[in-house]
C-alpha cells in the first residue's frame, strides 16, 4: 500500500490540519510500502498532479483547507485538486480532512470512479483546547484502512463511534458541540456507505437526467444555456404566430408552415448536439 | 434573548482568555465568539440549533446506556 500525504500550511487553521497529518503519518508509515509527504511549499498543484500520475496505486491523502470546488494548495490560491483534475484520483482511496469537499468535487470524485472519497459536507470545526480528540477522530478512518479494513460502511462506522468517543471524552460543551457536527457532515463515498448527494436542485435534477457520472460534472451554465435557448425559440414561435394571426387568422397560424418544421429541426439539432455532449462526458 | 441563547453567551463570558476554536478556515478567540454571538443573528441560530441537536443526542445516548 502506498500514499501520498498532501498538507500545506499557510495560516493558524492548517497548522492544525498540518499537524493532524503528521500524527497519521507517524502512526501509519510503518504499514505502508511507501509514502510520499508533500508538506507545505511541496504541496502544490504541480507537484500533486505529478506525485499521483507517477504512483498510479497510490492512495490520496489531504489535510487543508477545501471548499465544494477543490482542496486548496500552498498560499491557498489555486487548488491541488479542482473538478478539473479530480479524474486523477480514479481506483485510488481519496481521504480529505478539508471542509465542504464532501458537496461538490468530493462526490464528482466519487463519480469519476474514485475508489472510495473520504470528505466532509460541512465546515470542520473544532476547539483548539481538545484538538487531539479532534484529531484522533479524524485520523481514525484511514489508520483503519492501512490496517486492511476495506469495508467502506465498516470504516465509516468506525469513525463515527471515534467522533462519538471525542463527544463523550471531551468537558467542554461548545467542543462536544462541533463533534457532533463533525461526525453528521462525515461522507464516506463508497460501495455500501454513503451516496453522494446535493442540496442544489439543478445538480439533483441533473443527477437524475444524466446520472452521477455526467450530473457531476455539470457547471451552472448547463441550465442557463437550456433556459436561453427555450426562452429564444419562445419568443421565435410566438412572433411567428402572431404575424401570421395578423396575416391570415387562426386558419393562417394552424395550416402547415415552414417556420414551424424549421422550430422543430432547431429543436432536434440542440438536442443531438447536446446528446453528443453527455455521451463525451460519460465516457 | 431567550433563555438558551442568554446561557449560551454567559458560557462564553466565563471562558479563560486563550480559549479559542476553529470553523473553516477561521480561528475565533473568546472576544470575537461573543461579538458575533451578540451581533450575527445567523450565527446566533445556528449555535441555539447546535447546542439543541447536542441535546438530542446525549438524551438519546443515554437511553441506549440503559
Amino acid at each position: 500500500m502506498k500514499a501520498i500525504f498532501v498538507r500545506p500550511k499557510f495560516d493558524s487553521a492548517s497548522s492544525f490540519s498540518h499537524l493532524w497529518c503528521q500524527r497519521l503519518i507517524d502512526a501509519v508509515k510503518d504499514k505502508l510500502e511507501s509514502y510520499i509527504d508533500l508538506s507545505e511549499e511541496q504541496a502544490t498543484r504541480e507537484n500533486v498532479e505529478k506525485a499521483l500520475s507517477e504512483n498510479p496505486n497510490a492512495d490520496f491523502c489531504y489535510y487543508d483547507h477545501g471548499n465544494t470546488e477543490g482542496l486548496a494548495e500552498q498560499g491557498g490560491a489555486g487548488y491541488v485538486i479542482d473538478r478539473k483534475n479530480s479524474h486523477i484520483l480514479k481506483a485510488r482511496l481519496a481521504y480529505s480532512m478539508a471542509c465542504l469537499w464532501g458537496q461538490g468535487g468530493g462526490a464528482q470524485a466519487h463519480s469519476e470512479g474514485a475508489k472510495a472519497v473520504v470528505a466532509y459536507v460541512e465546515e470542520f470545526t473544532f476547539t483548539t483546547g481538545d484538538e487531539q480528540y479532534f484529531s484522533e477522530a479524524a485520523n481514525s478512518g484511514f489508520i483503519a484502512y492501512t490496517n486492511g479494513e476495506t469495508g467502506w460502511a465498516k470504516i465509516k462506522a468506525l469513525m463515527v463511534e471515534a467522533f462519538n468517543k471525542v463527544i463523550d471524552a471531551i468537558q467542554d460543551p461548545w467542543g462536544k458541540m462541533w463533534a457532533r457536527w463533525d461526525r453528521d457532515a462525515l461522507r464516506v463515498y463508497g460501495e455500501g456507505a454513503d451516496t453522494p448527494e446535493s442540496k442544489c436542485a439543478f445538480r439533483k435534477l441533473a443527477v437524475k437526467l444524466f446520472g452521477p457520472k455526467v450530473g457531476w460534472k455539470l457547471s451552472k451554465a448547463f441550465p442557463a444555456s437550456v433556459a436561453l435557448f427555450a426562452f429564444g425559440l419562445g419568443v421565435l414561435i410566438h412572433d411567428y404566430v402572431d404575424t401570421l394571426y395578423h396575416a391570415g387568422g387562426w386558419s393562417q397560424v394552424f395550416s402547415f408552415q415552414g417556420g414551424y418544421f424549421g422550430s422543430v429541426i432547431l429543436t432536434i439539432g440542440f438536442i443531438l448536439a447536446y446528446y453528443q455532449v453527455w455521451r463525451a462526458l460519460k465516457a | 434573548m431567550n433563555n438558551l441563547e442568554k446561557t449560551i453567551l454567559q458560557y462564553l463570558e466565563t471562558r479563560n482568555d486563550g480559549w479559542t476554536w476553529v470553523m473553516g478556515t477561521k480561528v475565533y478567540s473568546k472576544e470575537a465568539t461573543i461579538e458575533k454571538f451578540k451581533k450575527d443573528k445567523r450565527f446566533r441560530k445556528l449555535i441555539v440549533e447546535q447546542a439543541h441537536l447536542l441535546a438530542i443526542d446525549l438524551f438519546q445516548k443515554g437511553s441506549e446506556k440503559h
